[in-house]
């Protein structure tokens, strides 16, 4: 609390318009006001620059609420919205995938298919040289000119 | 039958209504606080430049988040907080000082220069209707944002100091310094205008 009257005057001038003062100290304001000029003008200036700030007035766009308004419209809407990137990745992934799988089933399986020919190939071969090489050994016995006559 | 407040009701039903997403409520809502909201915005910015872009999204943040808006306070306090908030990015993203820097007077003096807009782009001189309009507007436009904006909701919006601390986030006896300390600085401004002369 102010000590100096006249500050406590300028203090509850200001304080009774930003928040209000009690009854008590508003007689006293009163009181003091009526009897000291300084104070006075002090709470004059302060009305009129209250006043002041009341009667500035700018200027709003009135195209302004207009587009605003069309703004809210269309983030109103429902949206249909296009799928985020990672879900075009996961389809097309996906669909990758469906398409490679077959092919490459069938890749193997005419892999495997080959390999087991070749297999067999190798393996009539082997048999072959086999005979080659063991027929003639028997068949000698059998066909020899007046052999076993 | 318990007697409410009209203006309990009324933000009752606007709390009810933005829950809902009903647009003519908002449409109304926008038509209604639009002009306190370009003045608010104005105040805090002190230019234009941004203005609508930040009124926008504003209002559209009022779409998306009128869920939490439960008709518990005014809703222009509300509107502001969300303006506030947005400004505050926007002045940060363009690293400018925050608003809410510490209220050390030699330090408020200088940020009041960051702000302060040129006579000829200040929002406040093209406002001033008068003479002593001119004199008070070049006064506003030299303040710190944290004064202009604790003025404006306090002698222009009407709130109370409780309703301005909920909406700037600060205790009430920082608001009633700030609202103090404001007039104290444009009176001195607008005598040493007069002086001047």
């Amino acid at each position: 609390m102010q000590s100096d009257p006249h500050a406590r005057a300028q203090f509850l001038i200001d304080e009774a318009l930003a928040a209000g003062i009690a009854l008590d100290d508003e007689r006293w304001l009163d009181g003091h006001i009526e009897g000291c000029a300084e104070c006075s003008g002090y709470a004059e200036l302060t009305a009129q620059i209250v006043r002041g700030l009341n009667a500035l007035s700018f200027e709003a766009d009135p195209a302004m609420t207009a587009r605003v308004q069309d703004s809210l419209a269309l983030r109103a809407q429902p949206r249909y919205r296009t799928a985020p990137a990672w879900r075009w990745a996961a389809i097309a992934a996906a669909l990758l995938i469906a398409l490679a799988t077959p092919i490459y089933r069938n890749a193997t399986a005419r892999r495997r298919a080959a390999e087991m020919e070749r297999e067999d190939t190798l393996l009539l071969e082997r048999v072959k040289a086999r005979v080659a090489q063991t027929l003639p050994e028997a068949m000698e016995r059998l066909v020899r000119p007046g052999g076993d006559r | 039958m318990p007697f409410t407040e009209p203006a309990e009701t009324e933000a009752r039903r606007i709390a009810r209504g933005l829950g809902r997403k009903d647009m003519a409520l908002i449409n109304q809502l926008v038509e209604r606080y639009q002009y306190r909201l370009v003045r608010y915005l104005l105040y805090v910015m002190a230019s234009r430049e941004r203005v609508e872009d930040l009124v926008q999204e504003t209002w559209l943040r009022v779409l998306d988040r009128g869920g939490q808006y439960d008709g518990r306070s005014r809703f222009e306090a509300w509107l502001f907080s969300i303006a506030r908030n947005l400004a505050i990015d926007d002045l940060r993203k363009r690293q400018v000082a925050s608003l809410d820097a510490p209220a050390a007077d030699g330090e408020n003096e200088a940020w009041a220069g960051e702000w302060t807009a040129s006579d000829r782009s200040s929002p406040f001189l093209a406002a001033a209707r008068s003479e002593d309009a001119v004199r008070l507007a070049s006064a506003l436009s030299a303040l710190a944002p944290i004064y202009r904006e604790a003025l404006l909701l306090r002698f222009q919006e009407d709130l109370s100091l409780q309703e301005i601390s909920g909406v700037v986030g600060a205790p009430v006896a920082t608001i009633s310094s700030r609202i103090h300390r404001g007039l104290g600085l444009l009176r001195s401004r607008w005598e040493g205008g007069s002086n001047a002369v």
